[in-house]
């Protein structure tokens, strides 16, 4: 009795917070420019860590999330309410980190490899003590197209669902995807398993 | 049991508890009974604690302060385009009107011809005969046949006046009543052939009917719009014809001298076949004179309609009269018009020459009509003799006659003509006198055009008068004629002298005695 209650509840603040961002895109729409700050403010911080996370550089974090936001406040009007704000805000925010390591891999062509390694940000080590920067640093040996749906699962808690609607492909293949960045964090991170504990 | 690929890949979504109830429990038991399947399990949940450990962003606290900053400034971006816009707005409509005009290029010419229809349509509106509107009487109806000109409203303020130019167009006038000679015409003419009052009711029916026939021929309205249709030339000419064939039924022996030299039986019944043949011309284009434009439209006024609801249509001009009544034509005159070349206006439909006191409309294409106007061309002339009769003998206009030294003028007195020749050579101060004041009233204000176009025409008048009345003053003969009485007048001072002095001298002489 007490865990169907509970679900209620869960169920409730949901559709809550659905009608919420619902409610400001609304309000947005209708010329209340305010209701965007609010929108802001919710979902700024994790915006700004799916892209710390993703392009591993936290100098450019604040530029390219606030390119995100200006994007979503541009084409906002046009919202058509058929999927979470959410869904349409991560999205926005992947293509924008996509963009930019698409931007790095060609200045990479054109610049100096000491350079380069300053613009990407992969700057590895494993003489570093931070567990969280070893981490990080493995993860960002990934390939973008199976780094992405890892952090999305494993830091930020996505559904496989919400995931296949963020990075745009079918929930199989997020579900292969975060396989093999696990089989291949796990080759990374095995020579420095005794740190890790 | 063995593990395979698959299983693991199963067991990656199974601690990220996305699989579905089935596959979970299956893989579940293939856990249980699997050793390798335990530790790839154990393995996996670890690493996912270690990537959930990750450590976050710390938080931006001014990241929503620039970024509302940078909308801002993006809007107030937008905004100065906004400023700009008017202008982009203005070359986008040039470019786009050159693109148009380009592939299109009547377009212009359909809006032009388009607001031609529109101002047409807006002076069309509320037309109604001149007849009602001024008042015609028999007196006007006779006058326009051999004068030309009928008062356009009841005060008698301005005419409308029909004529021939130099070239021989036909041309109308709106002038002001100063340029009308009004006389007792229709009286005249009636005395002229002494007619019984019998006779005279049979002169005015024939007025009457061409007055109703007139009802269609000139239209006016309350917008200071003259409708002419190019067949009113036409019935000034019958009018005055079929008056004066009339005439001759009526009072055979006086009408003769009205009747043009060698007026045969022929000339009659071309005359009667013309006056048939008018009434049938159904021309429905009219001259439009408005106060801004002179043009040509078709404009279907029905008589037979008018005469129908003739009580409504009587209520209806009643209430329209108050503004008809009002109507005047003013002409307002510019004198830049000057500078400007007469040839610009020939390339015109209609040649326009204007000053302050008659506006007259020339009109070069004549007959705009595609049917034929009745054959009045072979009888002109016998009815401009006639016309000319008729104000020579009724109104007793001279004619003025020009030869090499001066000029011959004939007048009818009412018994006999009286002619008198004014030669430039023979001058003298009496004959000057005279002979101007009969000029004056001889003079045809009507032919003021000839000496300067485009001069004001009260001044032309005066300036004609002047140079008439001086052209060929001889300052010489002047001096010579004044030295005359100036030594007629010695002579009478020395006569007065002399009788003064004999006055004297019989008074002396009496004291003596």
């Amino acid at each position: 009795m007490d865990s169907e209650k509970l679900n209620n509840n869960l169920q409730n603040s949901k559709i809550l917070k659905l009608d919420d961002d619902f409610s400001l895109v609304k309000r947005f729409i209708d010329g209340d420019k305010s209701s965007f700050r609010i929108l802001v403010q919710r979902h700024k911080e994790k915006v700004r860590n799916i892209i710390y996370l993703t392009i591993n550089n936290s100098g450019l974090v604040d530029d390219i999330a606030q390119e995100v936001f200006i994007t979503v406040y541009r084409n906002l009007k046009n919202f058509r309410f058929e999927s979470q704000f959410t869904t349409w805000l991560y999205r926005v925010t992947v293509n924008k980190c996509k963009d930019h390591l698409r931007k790095i891999n060609v200045r990479k062509i054109f610049v100096p490899v000491n350079e380069a390694e300053e613009y990407s940000g992969e700057n590895f080590s494993v003489e570093s003590d931070d567990v969280s920067e070893i981490v990080m640093n493995a993860i960002n040996k990934l390939p973008v197209k199976l780094r992405m749906p890892l952090i999305l699962k494993d830091i930020e808690g996505f559904s496989y669902q919400e995931i296949a609607e963020s990075v745009q492909c079918e929930i199989g293949t997020v579900k292969s995807r975060i396989f093999r960045a696990r089989e291949g964090l796990k080759k990374i991170l095995g020579p420095m398993e005794s740190e890790l504990k | 049991m063995g593990t395979n690929k698959k299983d693991i890949e199963l067991l990656s979504a199974y601690i990220d508890g996305e699989l579905s109830k089935p596959e979970e429990e299956s893989l579940e038991r293939k856990i249980k009974s699997s050793l390798k399947l335990q530790k790839q399990l154990d393995d996996l949940i670890k690493l996912k604690n270690v990537t959930s450990s990750v450590k976050r962003i710390p938080e931006s606290p001014f990241f929503e302060t620039r970024l509302m900053a940078e909308l801002e400034s993006t809007e107030s971006g937008k905004s100065k385009l906004f400023r700009w816009s008017p202008a982009i707005s203005l070359i986008l409509i040039i470019l786009s009107m050159m693109a148009l005009l380009k592939f299109n290029p009547g377009f212009i010419e359909s809006i032009w011809e388009e607001q031609k229809s529109n101002l047409a349509g807006f002076y069309k509106e509320n037309l109604q005969p001149l007849l009602f509107a001024a008042d015609l009487t028999n007196e006007d109806i006779f006058s326009f046949a051999f004068n030309n000109d009928l008062p356009l409203d009841q005060d008698r303020k301005q005419y409308l006046f029909l004529g021939y130019d130099n070239n021989g167009k036909e041309y109308f006038e709106i002038k002001n009543a100063g340029f009308i000679d009004r006389r007792d015409d229709y009286d005249s003419f009636i005395k002229t052939l002494n007619l019984n009052k019998d006779q005279k009711l049979k002169v005015d029916s024939i007025l009457g009917k061409y007055a109703e026939a007139l009802q269609s021929q000139i239209l006016i309205n309350d917008k200071n719009t003259v409708a002419i249709n190019p067949n009113l030339w036409n019935y000034r000419k019958a009018i005055a014809a079929d008056l004066i064939v009339f005439a001759q039924d009526l009072n055979n022996e006086e009408s003769q001298k009205l009747m043009p030299v060698g007026f045969s039986r022929t000339d009659r019944v071309k005359i009667v076949r013309a006056i048939k043949s008018l009434n049938s011309v159904p021309n429905q284009n009219y001259i439009f004179l408005t106060p801004d434009s002179v043009f040509t439209e078709v404009y279907e006024f029905d008589p037979a309609e008018l005469n129908e609801h003739m009580i409504d249509v009587e209520l209806q001009i009643n209430e329209a009269e108050k503004n008809i009544k009002k109507i005047e034509y003013r002409i307002r005159y510019d004198s830049t018009w000057k500078k400007l070349e007469e040839n610009k206006f020939r390339n015109h439909e209609f040649n326009i020459k204007i000053d302050s006191n008659v506006c007259r409309i020339v009109i070069p294409k004549f007959g705009m009509s595609e049917f034929d106007l009745p054959d009045f061309d072979s009888i002109e002339t016998l009815i401009d003799e006639a016309t000319e009769n008729v104000r020579f003998y009724s109104y007793r206009v001279p004619k003025v006659e020009h030869f090499g030294h001066g000029f011959k003028i004939e007048y009818f007195d009412g018994d006999s003509v009286k002619s008198y020749e004014y030669e430039y050579e023979n001058y003298n101060y009496d004959s000057l006198l005279k002979s101007n004041q009969i000029f004056i009233d001889s003079f045809n204000s009507n032919s003021w055009e000839q000496f300067e176009n485009l001069n004001d025409s009260i001044m032309t008048k005066f300036k004609f008068d002047f140079d008439e009345s001086f052209k060929n003053f001889n300052h010489e003969q002047l001096e010579e004629q004044m030295e005359k009485l100036r030594g007629e007048l010695e002579r009478f001072r020395e006569e007065m002298q002399q009788w003064q002095n004999e006055i004297r001298r019989e008074k002396s002489d009496s004291k003596l005695d």
